[in-house]
């Protein structure tokens, strides 16, 4: 299985799917993953990655790292890095962060707008295209190695639809 | 391509017959998927489905109507004949050359299964052949989600003989005889162990009398379901949206600070309870409590108040007739009021709401209170009202029947023409501000017991008071109140459950929706 389609039907259903997201990981992959993430401002990018970040076990608030290009979030098992690279003037400028150091085995990155970040950034396990009408989003995710696959599958058995 | 079971775990968009009619064809056709495969694809999962459900099974009877759905029936035939199942089919369609399921039944017929058609049963009756029957499955295939209107006699006694037959029964997309739209049953539908849905869910599966006769509900999407939805929500005229509630995407409670104290919770009043009627609101105010109301306050007929106090210290007595209830500061410390459980129809009840109607605070409108308000219509987006069929009867100037004939209608005109939020109540709860509509997911039969909607209404008051969001508040109040019951079931069954049981689950659940 490459292929996953789900509806989700407002902010909560976003959440949720994070959150699945997060247990597929934690319980069935048990190591790091790279995600794109792609979709126009507003199709729930940054929602779904907080579920994602409150699945994997953090407490607090999660916001956008529009203007810090990358949120991390150290968590006791895990490293989740949530990157939005739309301000990202040059690729360039991952290189001086040190971005390979982010692609760590026990790290999970979702990154928003990878196209700006061009070849510097880790091959992606899975990519998400997320388009919304109203409160309502289709998710569709793509499996891109065998990780990708892996999560796919095992997120099918844990999202019963 | 997977089936499911329902209720899912995320939230699903739920169409009318005719909206899944009206774009089913377009939507395989803009992904080059012609109507034989669609039909196959239809069959396979059905009948891998009757495989996942009854692996023992080895002989099946296949009903097949005039539609597509008789389509789906030869195609079920088919694949259980070539998985060595002993397989008959009735085929009630004598002109199949012009049909779209003419493709699968030359398939079929060239699998060498037995078909008997319903000329050559002229002289015998259909339903002897049914008797006749020995095998351990019938495959209901006569109408699909086309159907709407009366049956006719003919197809009625058809239905009643698969009915008293001992085998299982399986519906392909729905049970025949149920309005897809609506869920309504005009004389007779099929009653399905198994039904299995394709592409996406229709309203007519999930409230009315469907929970009768579905069985155990399964919804494969044929590879379509996500291209369906997408393409449906980009049409122009699409306003009608319900969406079946997901059991992991429901709205939450804010996290409590540690901090937090009664004060900053805010006061819950609860005015009903007229002489002799103690009960009722008693079970609001308690349920409330459990949900998290910090302070609760009890507006009582003076009768009752000893009733309504009894062992529950936690609650605040206040004023005992309208009067002093409006000199009073309570009402206006108030943040949420819920009106209407055990309030009576007499004139102490009538000042109480009255009084109620001009504080301009989040209220639940229950019971006696939902009837003055019928009698006397007024707009506020301020409520909640809580009706079930009767109540949305009275509300709406109609009978019970015609609420039952289109529920979906009848809670989007009530949120309407009173403004708010509008629950109606019965198997398929449904939540709407007047565009939305929400159905639940939780509850069985054993909440056909007094007292129930009343703890509802302390879960609705408890949770408005928690959640900015009425609409959400509502949704996630009816779900609570459905799945403490659900739990209750679990454990001692549904007879005998008691509106009072619920308490301690509603306790755990709302804190596992936080």
């Amino acid at each position: 299985m490459k292929q996953l389609d789900y509806f989700l039907a407002d902010e909560e259903a976003t959440i949720a799917m994070g959150t699945a997201l997060a247990m597929v990981v934690k319980t069935k992959l048990k190591q790091g993953i790279v995600v794109f993430l792609n979709g126009d401002l507003g199709a729930g990018k940054t929602t779904l990655t907080r579920g994602f970040v409150r699945g994997m076990g953090h407490k607090g608030n999660v916001k956008s790292p529009t203007y810090t290009l990358v949120e991390p979030y150290d968590l006791a098992d895990w490293h989740v890095y949530h990157f939005d690279l739309y301000r990202l003037s040059d690729p360039e400028e991952l290189e001086y962060m040190g971005i390979r150091d982010y692609f760590e085995n026990n790290c999970c990155c979702f990154i928003e707008w990878p196209e700006k970040g061009a070849r510097l950034l880790a091959k992606a396990d899975l990519i998400i295209n997320m388009a919304y009408q109203d409160e309502q989003r289709i998710i569709k995710l793509q499996a891109e190695s065998d990780h990708g696959e892996q999560v796919i599958l095992a997120l099918a058995q844990i999202i019963k639809l | 391509m997977t089936s499911s079971k329902y209720p899912f775990s995320l939230s699903q968009p739920v169409y009318s017959a005719t909206q899944v009619l009206q774009n089913e064809a377009l939507v395989a056709k803009k992904l080059n998927i012609a109507m034989p495969e669609l039909m196959e694809r239809a069959g396979t999962a059905a009948f891998k489905q009757i495989v996942k459900s009854w692996p023992k099974l080895k002989s099946m009877l296949v009903i097949c109507g005039k539609g597509n759905n008789g389509g789906d029936g030869f195609v079920i035939a088919r694949l259980a004949h070539l998985a060595g199942f002993n397989v008959l089919v009735i085929s009630l369609n004598d002109e199949l050359a012009q049909s779209n399921a003419n493709f699968a039944y030359q398939k079929l017929q060239a699998s060498g299964v037995e078909i008997i058609k319903q000329k050559a049963l002229l002289g015998h009756d259909l339903e002897q052949a049914i008797a006749n029957f020995s095998g351990e499955l019938i495959v209901d295939g006569i109408f699909g989600i086309g159907f709407k209107g009366q049956l006719s006699i003919e197809v009625k006694k058809l239905i009643e003989a698969i009915n008293q037959h001992k085998a299982k029964k399986l519906s392909i997309d729905i049970p025949s005889g149920l309005s897809a739209s609506t869920g309504y049953v005009e004389s007779s539908a099929v009653n399905a162990d198994v039904t299995v849905s394709f592409i996406v869910l229709k309203q007519g599966l999930l409230t009315g009398q469907a929970a009768n006769y579905i069985g155990d509900l399964f919804l494969d999407d044929l590879g379509v379901g996500a291209d369906f939805i997408t393409y449906v929500s980009q049409l122009k005229h699409n306003k009608d949206v319900v969406f079946s509630q997901g059991t992991t995407d429901l709205p939450r409670l804010t996290k409590r600070l540690a901090t937090s104290h009664k004060g900053n919770i805010g006061l819950l009043l609860a005015i009903g309870g007229n002489t002799g009627m103690p009960g009722a609101i008693r079970l609001a105010s308690e349920a409330a409590l459990r949900c998290g109301a910090a302070l609760v306050s009890v507006s009582c007929h003076q009768h009752s108040q000893s009733m309504v106090f009894n062992g529950r210290p936690e609650l605040m007595l206040a004023a005992t007739t309208a009067k002093e209830l409006a000199n009073s500061s309570v009402i206006n410390k108030a943040k949420v009021l819920i009106i209407g459980p055990g309030l009576s129809r007499d004139e102490w009840g009538e000042q109480m709401l009255n009084l109620a109607l001009l504080q301009s605070k989040l209220s639940v409108i229950d019971a006696d209170a939902l009837h003055f308000l019928s009698e006397k219509p007024q707009f506020n987006s301020q409520w909640v009202l809580t009706p079930h069929p009767k109540e949305a009867a009275d509300l709406l100037h109609c009978s019970v029947a015609e609420i039952e004939d289109d529920r979906f209608k009848a809670v989007k005109e009530i949120a309407q023409k009173y403004g708010g939020i509008c629950i109606l109540k019965g198997a398929g709860s449904m939540v709407s501000d007047g565009q939305k509509i929400w159905l639940n997911p939780t509850g069985n039969a054993g909440m056909a017991s007094g007292g129930m909607g009343d703890v509802l209404s302390g879960i609705i008051g408890a949770l408005l008071l928690q959640m900015p969001d009425a609409f959400k508040a509502a949704r996630l109040a009816c779900y609570i109140h459905g799945a403490a019951a659900d739990r209750i079931a679990n454990k001692n069954g549904q007879r005998g459950m008691l509106a009072s049981d619920l308490f301690a689950e509603l306790q755990h659940l709302v804190n596992e929706h936080e």
